[in-house]
Parts: C-alpha cells; structure tokens; sequence
C-alpha cells in the first residue's frame, strides 16, 4: 500500500501541471485589458469612472467588473468602451469619453479618442493627441509613449 | 564480527539509493534541458534561415535604394510586391511575419505585415514593444531571439536585422506560434515521464531489495543465534570456523560445573533460568564488538577472545573476567534462596599452532578436561 501511494504521489507531481487546462486561458487576457481600461478610464476622467462596454459577454462581464465600476447601459455611463462594433443611436452623449479595441475604428471615427487593441498577440494602446485636446483630456508622461499626431504620419 | 563490508549496515544501502537516486534526477534536470534546446533547434533551424534568407532577399530588392524606409513608405507597388513573397513564409508554425522600422521617437511602425486581412497593421501604424532586446537589435546587429513566457499565443519571436550601411534599418519579426513548442514540451514531457517511470522502477527495486535484505538478515539472524541464551549457536560456528582467522583469537571453552545436578535437582525451568543468565553474563563480559560468544551446545560454550598480538594479555583478563562474574553472580531459583554456579574453562592460547579450528578446539576441549578432572572451578590453560 505504502508503494501504491508512493507511486501515486510521484505521478500527481509528475503530471500535476496538466491542471491548468481547467484554467480558462483567455481569463489572464481579459484580465489584464480590464486592469488596462480601468486605469486609462481613471486618469483621462476627471471624476469616477462608471463604464459601458455594448454587448459584453457573460465571461467578460465577470472579470471586469472586479476591476471597473460597470454601467447597466449606455446614458448612466462617463465612459464607452466600444468592443464589438455598434453603439445603439442614444448613446450618443457628448458628456462621455470613447474608447475602442480597433486601431482601423480608432482612424476612421473621430469620436473615439484612443483604442486599447491586441495586435500580433501583444497589447498596444494608442491616443490621438488632437482627440485627447478636443475632450480636455490631460494624460500624465507614463501615456507619452502612446499618444499619437496623426497628421505627422 | 567476521562480516565486514559495505551491506553489512543497512544505512550504507540508503546512502547509495540516495546517491542513486541524486544522480538520475541531477541527469533528468540537466539532460531536459540540453533536449529542449536540441530539439528546438531541430524544430526551428530551417525557419530561422528562411527568415534570415528572407531579409537577404529584401536587401537585394532595396539595392538601389539610399533611404529604405523612405522607399518602402513611398512605394505601393513595392509594398504589395514584398507583402506578396512574406505572406509565402506563414506557416503553421509561424503565425505572424512582418516588417517594422524604428522613428526618430525610437517607436516600431509597421511598413510591410504578411497578416490575413482581418489582422493586417496599417502603413506606419505604432507597435508597442516591451522588451528590451528589441533596442538591443540596434547595437548588436545580429538576429535576436526571444522567449516569451508572458503571451498567451505566441512562444518565440526571432528579429532579423535588416542592415544598410552598418545602420540597422529595417526589422524583420517573426512570431512563432505556441504549437511548435507545444509539440516539444510534449516530447520532452514523454521523454520526462519516461525516465521518471525508471526512476520510480528504480527506487521501488531498491525499497524492495532494501526490505529483502533486512528480512533476510533477520532470518539469518534468527538462524544464528540460541534462543535461550541470545548467544550465537552452533550453525553460527558452522558457518565462521572455516573463515575465522585464528591467529586474531584465544579459544576458551567453558563448561557450567554440575549442571546436571542443577537440573536433577531444580528441575528444568531452574536449570534454563541458569543457562539464561550463564548467556547474560557471558554478553556482559565479553567486548561485544570484538569477541564471539556461542553455545556449543547443552551447558557448554565456546567464546573467541580476540588479541592484538600474539602476547597480548588482553583476552586471559576477558577469561578471568567471566570466571570471577559467573562465581560471584547470585542466581536465584526463587524469591528468597540462590545458587552460585562455577565454570570450569579450557583455554587454547595459540590456535594458530593448529591447522583448522577443530584441531584448535580440541586444544581447548582437552584443557577444559583437564580442567574438570582436577576439581572443577577453574581455569586450564593449554
């Protein structure tokens, strides 16, 4: 008996890493862009963040909220993050800052004054410096590296 | 003891296991890592030169070019044409490949990226970099690679320098996806187990032949000694008067004086009680270490009395000791009333004069003869 557990005990250890299959890989993702969005949402508004992603899943909806203080809709929220594309006509506020996962959205609509985006698998963020102006945003140096002049391109 | 050697103790068996045991992991930790680095290089060698060939293309290309970010930037037509032949390099193993140039700003811009459409980076769009072996690409201008341990779908990323007039100009990236090191922890994981289930086989062999020997010296144990007594029996005789070195010993044989008589007259139980305590003393006197002490059988007892030299003194006082305490010992046949019991010894001070231990006990028997026909309660040395 006292083998069997030996040899039991030498097999969970040799194989004990096969537990992380039960973690959900793209959790650590999620994660880590809602710690990302907190804090930009924290440093461009001037009072507490409350934020509205549309259509946000059930997954991301748990994760975030440890992080962020999440509006039910679109109205009771001072900051939009667009993740999946459309945002219903009312929720077109000029009272609220937005955001986007999409660098081409980012370009093509001014409305959006910085994206948060995952490019070649790795997390890129980008301001547009005539966009941070026009909504008074003032980031501190840390976001330097990630504010853009677009016209300079 | 006439049984010296390495498995006479059973803790020297659990040292070598341990060795053993240190040394197989040693070589599991060492050679996981020399597999991993072989077979990755195996996996990966081809790759890493078609990318390294691939820039020596984009060179020959940009020849008759002063500025080659300036060119590339201004040129549509090139663009397509090196997007076009980078999009021949993906793989299933390498996910992305693309080409970045550095700004006055030391930010990474994309110039030409061989990603499906729906991944495809704009023309000079920014791309963040967190490690530092990107610069370090600058001085070193030799191809990089780098180990991801923090992204979730990329493994390695291999960055080619693309070098114009000792400046490194351009940056060719290519990120390897997780499956080809996925496909090599597996081996190596196969590999792993493999020996870890010998090391196991190995350990269990050992923890097995470990219980064997303990039983089997048990058993020998058990075979070898007098139960009454727990001085060696006669087997145990058997077994060393071939091997036993004379010349290290006095032979003394000793007999309990009027042991019959005891039994006549006590009974049995009284006359095992003597022999008991006979043994007790016996182990008491004698230097357990050095010098054997067996029941010949009935109430007669050889012990072997080991010297340093030839006229060593030593061992006459181990006899005089276990004359004089067998006397002097009380033993008691019930609560109140004792006996003193004597012995009479034979003792052969040179057993190296005779050929083999059973002429050198004859010796010592004829003495302790000698020893009863005078009287008894003595000491006869031959």
């Amino acid at each position: 008996m006292k083998i069997l557990i030996f040899l039991f005990t030498v097999f969970a250890l040799s194989y004990g890493n096969q537990y992380v299959f039960l973690v959900n890989k793209y959790d650590k993702e999620i994660e880590l862009e809602a710690k990302i969005i907190s804090k930009i949402a924290m440093a461009s508004l001037n009072e507490s963040a409350k934020i509205f992603i549309p259509n946000i899943s059930k997954q991301e909806q748990k994760v975030y909220s440890k992080y962020l203080n999440l509006a039910q809709d679109c109205e009771s929220a001072n900051f939009v993050y667009n993740k999946n594309g459309s945002i219903e006509t009312s929720c077109q506020n000029i009272n609220k800052l937005f955001f986007t996962n999409n660098y081409r959205r980012l370009i093509s609509n001014e409305r959006y004054y910085g994206a948060f985006f995952w490019n070649k698998s790795r997390p890129n963020i980008v301001f547009i410096k005539k966009r941070l102006k026009k909504n008074s945003i003032v980031l501190s140096d840390e976001y330097a590296p990630y504010i853009e002049e677009l016209d300079g391109l | 003891m006439v049984y010296k050697g390495i498995l006479q103790k059973p803790y020297h068996l659990l040292i070598i296991a341990f060795i053993i045991v240190s040394f197989l992991l040693s070589m599991i930790l060492r050679y996981e890592k020399v597999i991993e680095k072989d077979i990755f290089k195996i996996a990966t060698n081809d790759l890493l030169h078609i990318a390294r060939n691939y820039s020596l293309y984009i060179k020959d290309v940009l020849k008759d070019s002063n500025s080659y970010v300036n060119d590339i930037k201004a040129d549509k037509k090139l663009r397509e044409n090196l997007e076009k032949n980078i999009k021949n390099l993906i793989t299933d193993n390498i996910k992305y490949i693309y080409l970045l140039y550095k700004d006055k700003n030391d930010v990474f811009r994309f110039l030409v990226d061989g990603s499906p459409e729906e991944e495809k980076s704009m023309l000079n769009q920014k791309f963040d970099v967190v490690n530092d072996k990107w610069f370090e690409l600058y001085t070193a201008k030799q191809p990089i690679l780098i180990k991801h341990t923090l992204l979730q779908r990329l493994s390695i990323t291999y960055l080619v320098p693309v070098v114009y007039k000792g400046n490194v100009e351009l940056v060719l990236v290519v990120d390897f996806s997780i499956e080809t090191i996925r496909e090599i922890n597996d081996i190596i994981t196969m590999i792993k187990s493999g020996l870890i289930f010998l090391l196991v086989f190995i350990l269990v062999s050992l923890a097995l032949f470990f219980i064997q020997y303990i039983k089997y010296n048990s058993m020998k144990k058990s075979s070898f000694t007098d139960k009454l007594t727990n001085l060696y029996n006669r087997n145990y005789l058997h077994d060393i008067q071939d091997k036993i070195k004379l010349n290290e010993y006095v032979i003394a044989v000793l007999d309990i004086d009027h042991f019959k008589t005891i039994n006549d007259t006590y009974g049995h139980g009284i006359g095992d009680t003597v022999l008991k305590e006979f043994g007790d003393i016996l182990l008491h006197t004698i230097r357990i270490d050095e010098d054997i002490a067996i029941r010949y059988g009935g109430e007669e007892f050889i012990v072997f009395i080991k010297r340093k030299s030839i006229d060593s003194e030593i061992p006459f006082q181990v006899i005089d000791r276990m004359f004089s305490n067998i006397k002097n010992h009380k033993m008691y046949i019930n609560s109140e009333k004792y006996i003193n019991v004597t012995v009479s010894i034979g003792v052969n001070k040179s057993p190296e004069k005779s050929k083999n231990f059973l002429e050198a006990f004859k010796v010592a028997d004829s003495a302790l003869y000698d020893a009863k026909n005078s009287g008894r309660d003595k000491i006869e040395i031959d």
